[in-house]
């Protein structure tokens, strides 16, 4: 059997056992909604607001924070991450506070969040930064840091400046292993943020975003809604995966060569 | 100055403007950051009276023994099949596309799902739990098993290996560093999930109690479990890792 005729024929199976599940009546729909009415659910939410938001007014609201969330935390971790690499001082001077911060799990700032930004889109922001940032930042330090010193020593001996090193060699050298960190940081920021959209919104009226609409989906107990939503998080999270290796894969090609 | 010493200093400095600017010189409100002597009195006061119903240590262990045990099951359940999905083609090619079309979706994201399936308990919080933390290791033990070196596996056929002799004296052995690995980041995520469970649903535990501090405006509590969650996983991380490199210290030195 040919691997993609296994594919089909797995995830076609896999289908056809939930729907058959479901269409049995062994299991209520409130457990276990069939394929079907999950697909209706999120097609009529393109109309049909649930949670008084329709589906892409969640997609878009949860997209907006992680955008705001993904340029303030790379922002800061690529640079500072890059300085600590090139500079065993500065790296002296952070890596010990860096060290205790980065094992709090980013979910275990949300109360804090809370208390600082209150209820809303900057905690929400904070804490998927949290999650982008520490990633991104090991990583732009491990890269500027591990340089292959023959390439440091070519340009050395070539006459080029520490200012001509860290621009010319080192970063461009590196640059596939920063965005590999950042790729992780995103993966990591984007479970980050239904968490935080989980946990903070569902109090607010109208609250928009693809976590708060699974919870209140929970607290109405419309199962289809809550596996509809999973769906489009997930198919968000490997589209935005997708993008980031191929950005990751092109920066690094000429590596390989 | 070396770098050990500016280490040292920048850690001083840093707790001494902290408790400065907190508790003497008042320059930042209590409710926004408490004072590194109040959470240090906090956890005296927290382990003798209890909080939100239980002492510190009840809702530290609560929470420990939630993340051990979905953390065993997790290992075994992820490390045996990935060794089977890396050991028997068939199986590999008709489990791997399901869990392709899963693993996209973030483990927090079942958090919904496995309360209406299993209510507001223990069950919900172990199978949440256990999501996030067998994904890792079914993936490494999953690559381990199937990067095994070819040459290793036509030198033990030429000795004349069985099929069974390879998979536990070649395969196995072979792919243990990854696999011990991938046990690692299934802890870290396990720690993750815990906190994010209890956030939401709970009645005891280290996030319950940082949930209950917030609506009370205790930061100090917050803070205290904020600490105890990372030095846990902290610890049990690095006994992991040493036992990883006990069991296989022919494994690569690893960097960073």
């Amino acid at each position: 059997m040919k691997v993609k005729y296994a594919s089909f024929i797995s995830i076609g199976g896999f289908i056809l056992l939930w729907w058959l599940i479901s269409a049995s009546g062994m299991i209520s729909p409130r457990f276990l909604p069939s394929p079907g009415s999950v697909i209706i659910s999120l097609y009529g939410m393109i109309w049909e607001p649930f949670a008084s938001v329709t589906l892409q007014g969640h997609i878009w609201a949860s997209i907006q924070r992680f955008f705001v969330a993904f340029v303030v935390a790379t922002g800061i971790a690529i640079p500072l991450g890059a300085w600590m690499g090139w500079n065993e001082k500065v790296n002296a001077v952070v890596d010990p506070v860096f060290e205790v911060l980065r094992f709090i799990p980013p979910i275990a700032w949300v109360p804090f969040a809370i208390l600082w930004f209150r209820l809303g889109l900057k905690s929400e922001c904070f804490i998927i930064a949290i999650g982008i940032f520490v990633p991104s930042l090991v990583n732009s330090r491990a890269g500027i840091r591990f340089v292959d010193p023959v390439l440091i020593q070519a340009a050395k001996t070539l006459g080029a400046k520490g200012r001509d090193i860290l621009w010319h060699v080192s970063i461009p050298w590196s640059l596939p292993i920063i965005v590999g960190g950042v790729r992780i940081g995103m993966g990591l920021g984007w479970m980050c943020l239904v968490a935080a959209e989980m946990i903070s919104r569902p109090t607010l009226k109208g609250s928009a975003g693809l976590g708060a609409m699974i919870e209140v989906a929970r607290v109405t107990l419309a199962s289809q809604y809550i596996i509809g939503g999973m769906l489009v998080i997930g198919v968000l999270g490997f589209a935005m995966d997708i993008g980031a290796n191929y950005f990751e894969k092109k920066l690094g090609r000429w590596r390989e060569a | 100055m070396s770098t050990r010493n500016l280490s040292i200093l920048s850690i001083i400095v840093i707790l001494v403007v902290w408790e400065l600017s907190t508790s003497i010189l008042n320059l930042i409100p209590a409710l926004f950051l408490p004072s590194p002597s109040r959470i240090v009195l906090d956890f005296f006061r927290t382990m003798i009276t209890p909080f939100a119903g239980a002492t510190f240590i009840e809702h530290l262990l609560t929470s420990l023994y939630l993340v051990v045990s979905a953390f065993i099951i997790a290992v075994i359940t992820g490390v045996t099949l990935g060794i089977f999905m890396g050991w028997y083609e068939t199986f590999d090619r008709i489990v791997y596309p399901i869990f392709q079309l899963i693993r996209p979706i973030p483990p927090l994201a079942w958090i919904p799902l496995a309360i209406v399936w299993f209510g507001i308990g223990v069950a919900s919080k172990v199978f949440v739990i256990w999501l996030s933390a067998f994904v890792p290791s079914l993936i490494n033990a999953y690559i381990g098993i199937k990067m095994t070196d070819r040459t290793l596996i036509e030198a033990a056929r030429v000795y004349g290996a069985k099929d069974r002799d390879l998979l536990w004296h070649v395969s196995i052995p072979s792919g243990l560093p990854l696999i011990l690995t991938g046990i690692r980041l299934s802890l870290s995520n396990a720690w993750m999930t815990i906190v994010a469970a209890e956030l939401l649903a709970a009645s005891a535990g280290l996030g319950y109690m940082m949930q209950i501090a917030r609506r009370t405006l205790e930061p100090s509590i917050i803070a205290l479990g904020m600490l105890a969650i990372g030095i846990l996983g902290t610890l049990m991380t690095r006994g992991l890792f040493i036992l990883e490199k006990k069991l296989c210290p022919w494994r690569e030195q690893q960097t960073s």
